[in-house]
């Protein structure tokens, strides 16, 4: 483990009776506000960095340092992870509302329940993904709930599954990531591991059974405790005596992804769970936790990211795609179409349109707005496969219609890898394997192999 | 699969399961669909899907000569399998679902005009079958 080690003390963590607002993904259908006006917008601007597109309507630095944070936990998981995929086939959009106001528009399901609001949420999606960061709250551990569920989605599409308790545990782990000018620390304590003063913990039997119907995943109070020992279980791992860093934890995973029973692998690495479970209790009562540092985190210059004003047009498509993705329909309706309006040459405008066309079921019109957004723009490539998918060449076994599929197939698998930018096979629906599979092709198969250097 | 998830995923994995001879499922205590209680299970086809408000759908479903009809008031349980090529981000029970197989979990209806209650709604994709092993028809000497 490439860690230099210091002692992290956690008495921040203690007493605390607030907590930051559930995660979500907010896949809650929000409800209608058809009539209200397209709320008045100026143009947002966009930063680009190596890995991350952040749009805001705050101020240029202020974007600049998003980037610059997500650059920073991404950083994280390639120093701890470095034979992890880090690109997922849903490319990340940061949207970066510079207050309260843009946010509650962003996600006004929030704004309708009472408690705590949101400084940030995350949402994960097969072809798209969503991250807000509100910029008026700036502050130690703001993004955690953020970069929480960005770290489910590396895990995510680097092993078919994990246990609940570990899927969350690591997220929680690696979320809480503390980024300063010099080093990163990771490992400081969750907020929720306040959750486990003074009271028992979860044995670590029923632990490593829970699943998401249990009610330690759904019971506001059960869940609290949950995630705190998740979290301490592994940092205990990591950083308790004899756990040499991630090596038995990597060993632990390792078994799982061969096959191995959960428990069966959790004794073969850790021992008996009894004994463990004493050893957690006392390590829970601790005053203090082991954190580790990063002292040589990657040197970003901030300053570097490219940034550029996007068109009115551009906004409005940008801010329609994020509520289309998000389920707000009438408000996707409203900026989408004023997009088209806008500029009817904008491809991604027309891209959207379709998406709304075909959640309509009207399916010829989405053909021919995604037929319209390839062609304004030849870098679509959802247009691309959703004009193939909709057009009836898929449902034909003629040789040439067979041979012109394929070759969008390829042609949207290449334009979607130059697009996020990445070497990797995709695992997204957009991947030459699942189209083949999609189609019972499984002679081609073997033609394409995901790209495991990455 | 049907040992990690539950609802609909899990299901499906047990019908695939299922479909292994069983002799060539090895050990293992047996798998189970996940049935809500009080239900009564039926599959087919999907006809028709209805939805005339935010609050309710109905499903017409053949199977062989019949067509039953279902109503459903939400939330109730739904899935789809992971193969349907528009995939989650625009899945929607009210379209594009006509042709795929569902699994209906429902309670007998007390409105005549219906077959039942929706519980659970199930579609799934035909997966494609594995050509079965040509037999050995070589002869030994």
């Amino acid at each position: 483990m490439r860690l230099a080690i210091l002692l992290f003390y956690c008495a921040c963590a203690f007493g605390q009776n607030t907590l930051p607002a559930p995660e979500t993904n907010s896949r809650t259908p929000a409800s209608s506000s058809a009539n209200k006006p397209l709320p008045e917008e100026k143009p947002w601007i966009e930063v680009d960095s190596l890995h991350f597109r952040v749009l805001s309507n705050g101020s240029e630095g202020d974007a600049r340092r998003v980037a610059r944070e997500f650059e920073q936990m991404r950083a994280v998981l390639a120093d701890q992870f470095p034979s992890f995929r880090l690109e997922s086939g849903a490319p990340l959009l940061i949207l970066a509302p510079r207050d309260e106001d843009t946010a509650k528009k962003l996600a006004p399901q929030f704004w309708k329940a009472k408690g705590a609001k949101p400084a940030g949420y995350f949402q994960h999606g097969w072809e798209k993904q969503f991250a807000m960061v509100r910029l008026d709250t700036i502050a130690p551990d703001t993004y955690k709930v953020v970069y929480h569920e960005y770290v489910h989605t590396v895990l995510h599409i680097n092993f078919r599954w994990l246990p609940l308790w570990l899927d969350e545990g690591l997220a929680e782990f690696y979320g809480n990531s503390r980024f300063e000018r010099s080093k990163i620390l990771i490992g400081a304590p969750t907020i929720r591991y306040a959750y486990l003063q003074g009271r028992a913990l979860i044995p670590i039997d029923t632990l490593l059974t829970v699943n998401g119907r249990s009610p330690y995943y759904h019971d506001q109070d059960k869940v609290q405790i949950f995630y705190g020992e998740a979290w301490a279980l592994v940092h205990f791992l990591t950083f308790g005596p004899g756990m040499l860093g991630t090596t038995k934890l990597t060993q632990f995973n390792n078994l799982l992804q061969q096959g191995t029973e959960q428990k069966k692998a959790f004794q073969q690495v850790f021992g008996d769970t009894a004994d463990l479970q004493k050893k957690l209790d006392e390590y829970v009562h601790h005053p203090a936790f082991t954190t580790g540092v990063i002292e040589t985190p990657p040197k970003l210059d901030e300053k570097e990211f490219p940034v550029r004003a996007l068109s009115m047009a551009e906004t409005e498509s940008q801010l329609g795609s994020y509520h289309l993705w998000s389920y707000h329909l009438p408000e996707a309706r409203q900026y989408i179409q004023q997009a088209v309006k806008d500029d009817p040459k904008l491809g991604f405008a027309h891209e959207n349109m379709g998406f709304l066309d075909f959640r309509d079921g009207k399916d010829e019109e989405a053909a021919r707005e995604f037929s319209q957004a390839y062609e304004l723009d030849n870098s679509l490539y959802l247009s691309l496969f959703y004009m193939t998918m909709l057009s009836g060449v898929t449902r034909s076994d003629k040789p040439a219609d067979q041979a012109s599929l394929h070759e969008h197939w390829t042609s949207i698998v290449s334009l979607h890898l130059h697009t996020s930018n990445s070497r990797c096979w995709t695992y997204g629906k957009a991947s030459i394997l699942t189209l083949s599979a999609w189609r019972g092709e499984r002679n081609s198969w073997s033609l394409h192999e995901p790209d495991t250097t990455c | 699969m049907a040992e990690r998830w539950f609802g609909p995923d899990h299901d499906e994995a047990v019908a695939l399961w299922n479909d292994i001879p069983e002799q060539q499922r090895g050990q293992g205590d047996p798998l189970l669909e996940e049935i809500p209680k009080d239900t009564q299970t039926t599959e087919g086809r999907v006809h028709s899907t209805t939805c005339p408000d935010d609050d309710s759908m109905i499903v017409v479903l053949n199977r062989g000569d019949q067509a039953l009809t279902f109503h459903g008031k939400f939330p109730f349980m739904s899935g789809f399998s992971d193969t349907v090529w528009y995939g989650t981000d625009h899945f929607n029970i009210c379209q594009h679902v006509e042709g795929l197989r569902a699994i209906v979990r429902y309670k007998p209806s007390a409105d005549s005009r219906y077959a039942g209650e929706l519980a659970e709604l199930e579609f799934r994709e035909e997966l494609p079958r594995l050509p079965a092993p040509k037999a050995d028809t070589a002869t030994s000497k």
